[in-house]
């Protein structure tokens, strides 16, 4: 079995499930994630913060997935945040999805979990 | 004590001494000597244990009586320390001891004993040889005695003779001692153990060489060994070996372990494995044999290596095998790896001629009518080149045959038909094996050597294996194949087959499937007429791979159609699209760009769900990229708001639509294949394929991998086209001027191809008259005005020379030409020059 090419690491911080993506997330592994993030999730949860500081790729499975969480927390009155760095390669697949009109967008985890509703610290 | 006494009693020691052969002899003796000299009652011969460090009584005399054996025994009973007891003290001092009185010395350990014995005194010296006191000799009286230097003088000398005899008797005991083990070692050696001494005799011969050799120790005891354990021939050898040794000092064989041919009594000869030590003596050496026979072993072994040769055998051919499979399984991984049958073949026949080693490896697979077999791959010479040209009727030749009977053949002479000849190709070996798939024969699999190579049953069977591998191969290539084509047929049936057409828009369109992967793609595009003579464009793209995509998006086209037709606006027709998703409960998401354009207003109106942005191309071949009117994809959230904008397009633009297949690449970001979508749409060339092609070519390469590659691109066209004015000198090399700026104008004005050429051709005609005529002053240019209607081009050639009737019948067939060409032509002359007007209907907006 070969390494996998993209993984997600949980951790709590601040009241927040922060999910960090690592590597290339597309097709074969985008379900995985979504469950692994899904079952980290529970209701005292103040939201989830998704980390793409580490990402190198996402296809459009992988932004499925990132829609479907914000329903999910939307659902659930929670937060649903991105933490996209200003340099991240992935920065234009993003915005092309317009999702950083329904969700804030942060430099950093720090700035995410910290942050009020309603703050977005990166344009 | 007198004088005498001294002497009388060394001389008994002395005789003692010399009398004597071992120590257990003499010390009683000596006891008893010294005793009857001094005329005292008891003595203790005390000896130093050195492994415990004490003296202990190792002989006694006395007068005889039972309180004398009493106090014997008691001193039997004492191990004394050094410094304790009188024998210790004596030790310890290493000198001589007098107690005159033992009643009155406290430190007499023995004092009760002595004193019921009747002993009165007592003296002790020891023995001693150097500095080291051996032992100690005790002498007790019954009289009460006093210290008398000469004796103490006389016992001193006695005590180093004895001390001198106590070490002689120790050194032979211990000889002894080795000597009785080496006695019990020899007898119960089971190995010969043979001494000789310098001279070749035997010295010693004990029972195992008595065994093995078969003589008896009195047999060979004194005489020449060599003569009774050597086989004959090598006797002098042996013979001249020792004399050189004992000259020497060295030699092959001492110190050695060596394996010898030996002889026993009976003549028997037998393999011996020999050691020799030298013993050192005083005077010359001699020698230890240490003999064993080793036939037994040496049967052993032997049995031993022939096992190990047979295994060896068994091993080499067990690999031999092993390679061989190994090399079969070689072919079942290419069949899996590859997936494009030349590729897969080529390597299964790269295989086959390394395992067979053969020159020649052939592939023929059986047609659908089950009548030829074509070849579908070689290797080597024999049918280089040739390709499928190789065709072999069922039936005939090595090949045809295995076809019919569908069993394996060996033999000679190919018969192939080539193109309805049959030509006999002769090779020295053949070896063909049908290829079955599911039971049924589909092909042929054929090798042959150049050299005389005779193949062995062993051959045919591995043929047969390898083709059995193949033909599983061959079938899931085909299969997949056959699949792909399918699913790639159903993926283009899902798009637009012919495009609609309305006057002013121009679309071109290419499609690219991904790669060879079975699954189909969720990419789609349309192109549809909307009442008002207005287009629509969408382009799309669901998430995911495979069925579920395909009829997603499928479902999502007819979806969009349906709204469009209802001539919502692009927000609206997104809006709706998106809420029938969630009421359908689609868990799909998509992305979507949906324009309408309308040529008359010159407008276009857009609306972007989450897909990448489409570009603009000004008529001066500006690229942009289009930012507004976007939001999130389809199906991302139930009450998405979708806004749009009204773009305004001028005449000669190009919008280009497409999918993410051609600006996504893995491993670089979106932004580079935007960039490079941003350049190529920039210096393409005007023509709307042309552009396509070149946008196609820049983009699309092959490392876009499995992503489809749709680009739409719409071109708002000139319905009316400017006219076009020339005015060029009136020389021949001006008719190929006007034909490319007429040929130009032409084609922005989005005529027909066939017009074009004809327009060319007439109006180049019409050029060339007017540089006839000119050869007047005033006649250096003509000029060349054209318009383009809707449907109908006029052109009108003006020269400002005096019309000539025709010089040449050249001149005369060109009015023909033009007459031909165009619908009208009319030619009015007058005093200024010439005017040629043409006219003809065109097709417009192809």
């Amino acid at each position: 079995m070969s390494d996998p090419i993209g993984s997600v690491r949980l951790a709590e911080r601040g009241g927040f499930v922060v999910a960090s993506l690592t590597g290339e997330i597309d097709l074969s592994n985008a379900t995985d994630v979504q469950t692994a993030i899904e079952e980290a999730v529970a209701n005292t949860h103040r939201g989830v913060v998704v980390d793409l500081t580490d990402a190198g790729y996402l296809d459009s499975s992988a932004i499925t997935v990132l829609f479907r969480l914000l329903r999910q927390t939307r659902a659930r009155n929670q937060q649903f945040r991105v933490v996209l760095p200003k340099e991240s390669p992935l920065r234009r697949v993003i915005y092309l999805t317009e999702l950083p009109e329904l969700v804030e967008v942060y430099e950093n985890p720090g700035q995410a979990v910290k942050a009020d509703a309603g703050e977005a610290l990166s344009p | 004590m007198n004088e005498s006494s001294h002497l009388a009693a060394q001389y008994a020691v002395g005789r003692v001494l010399t009398e004597a052969e071992t120590f257990e002899d003499a010390a009683p003796r000596l006891v008893e000597a010294m005793l009857e000299v001094l005329g005292w009652e008891l003595g203790n011969f005390w000896v130093v244990d050195d492994a415990s460090r004490v003296v202990r009584v190792t002989a006694t005399a006395h007068r005889r009586a039972e309180e004398l054996d009493r106090f014997a025994a008691t001193s039997r009973s004492f191990a004394f320390r050094p410094g304790e007891g009188l024998p210790g003290r004596v030790w310890l001092a290493k000198a001589p001891a007098w107690v005159t009185d033992i009643a009155s010395d406290p430190g007499f350990t023995r004092r009760a004993a002595a004193i019921e014995a009747g002993l009165r005194s007592a003296f002790a010296f020891p023995a001693f040889r150097g500095n080291t006191v051996l032992g100690v000799i005790e002498l007790f009286s019954v009289d009460g005695c006093e210290p008398d230097a000469a004796l103490l003088d006389v016992m001193t000398a006695i005590g180093g003779q004895v001390g001198q005899f106590i070490e002689r008797t120790r050194a032979t005991r211990t000889l002894r001692a080795s000597e009785a083990r080496k006695s019990a070692v020899l007898e119960a050696a089971v190995d010969a153990i043979i001494t000789m001494d310098h001279k070749g005799l035997v010295l010693e011969f004990n029972p195992a060489a008595e065994q093995i050799f078969g003589y008896s120790r009195d047999e060979v005891i004194g005489q020449e060994m060599c003569r009774f354990i050597i086989p004959e021939e090598l006797r002098d050898r042996h013979r001249e070996g020792l004399a050189r040794y004992i000259e020497t000092g060295e030699g092959p064989v001492v110190g050695r372990r060596i394996e010898v041919p030996a002889q026993g009594k009976d003549g028997r000869q037998f393999p011996a494995e020999l050691a020799i030590t030298r013993v050192d003596v005083p005077g010359p050496p001699i020698f230890t044999g240490y003999l064993r026979d080793i036939t037994q072993r040496k049967r052993a072994e032997a049995e031993r290596e022939y096992l190990l040769a047979l295994e060896r055998d068994a091993r080499a051919q067990l690999e031999d095998a092993t390679a061989r499979l190994r090399a079969l399984q070689a072919l079942t991984e290419t069949a899996l790896q590859h997936t494009s049958l030349d590729v897969l073949a080529q390597q299964f026949l790269a295989r086959i001629s390394e395992l067979l080693h053969v020159d020649n490896v052939a592939l023929f697979l059986l047609t659908d009518d089950h009548k030829q077999l074509v070849l579908n791959a070689s290797l080597g010479p024999l049918y280089e080149g040739q390709g499928s040209s190789v065709i072999v009727p069922v039936g005939e030749g090595i090949a045809g045959q295995i076809a019919q009977t569908g069993s394996p053949v060996i033999g000679a002479d190919i018969v192939a038909s080539n193109g309805g000849e049959v030509t006999s190709l002769p090779a020295r070996s053949v070896v063909g094996v049908p290829l079955m798939a599911q039971g049924a024969l589909t092909g042929v699999l054929q090798v042959s050597s150049d050299t005389s190579r005779s193949f062995t049953n062993d051959d045919v069977h591995l043929l047969k294996l390898a083709a059995d591998r193949i033909a599983v191969g061959i079938e899931r290539v085909r299969l997949y194949e056959r699949e792909h084509r399918i699913a790639e047929s159903l993926q283009r049936s899902l798009l637009p087959g012919r495009l609609p057409r309305i006057l002013g828009v121009t679309v071109a369109v290419r499609y690219e499937p991904g790669g060879p992967g079975l699954e189909v793609g969720g990419d789609w595009y349309d192109v549809l007429e909307l009442p008002g003579d207005r287009l629509a464009v969408a382009v799309g793209d669901v998430v995911g791979r495979g069925l579920r995509a395909a009829a997603a998006m499928g479902q999502l086209r007819n979806v969009v159609r349906a709204y469009a037709f209802e001539n919502h606006p692009p927000h609206k027709v997104l809006d709706l699209v998106n809420r029938l998703s969630e009421r359908l409960d689609r868990a799909d998401m998509a992305t979507l760009v949906y324009l309408v354009i309308d040529p008359a207003d010159k407008m276009m109106c857009m609306s972007v769900a989450g897909h990448p942005p489409p570009v603009l191309v000004t008529a001066t071949g500006r690229a942009s990229f289009l930012e507004g009117g976007r939001s999130v994809p389809l199906g991302a959230l139930p009450d998405s708001v979708y806004p749009q904008i009204e773009v305004p397009v001028e005449l000669g633009s190009t919008l280009l639509l497409y999918t993410d297949g051609l600006v996504e690449r893995r491993g670089q970001s979106i932004d580079e294949g935007l960039q490079r979508l941003q350049k190529a749409a920039s210096e393409a060339p005007r023509d709307l394929e042309l552009m396509c092609d070149y946008i196609m070519t820049q983009l699309a390469d092959d490392e876009s991998g499995d992503d489809d590659v749709a680009l739409i691109a719409v071109r708002l066209a000139n319905v009316a086209q400017r006219p076009l004015q020339l005015r060029l000198p009136a020389a021949p090399e001006s008719i190929a001027t006007l034909r490319g700026a007429l040929r130009r104008w032409l084609q922005e004005g989005e005529v027909a191809a066939e017009d074009i050429f004809d327009i060319a051709v007439a109006a180049c005609e019409a050029s060339a008259n007017a540089i006839e005529h000119a050869y007047g002053p005033g006649d250096a240019h003509f000029e060349v005005d054209a318009a383009l209607e809707q449907d109908r081009c006029r052109v009108v050639v003006r020269d400002f020379g005096s019309w000539r009737a025709s010089r040449s019948v050249d001149r005369g067939r060109g009015i023909h030409i033009m007459r031909s060409l165009m619908d009208e032509v009319d030619i009015v002359q007058s005093q200024t020059g010439t005017e040629v007007a043409l006219s003809r209907r065109v097709a417009r907006g192809e």
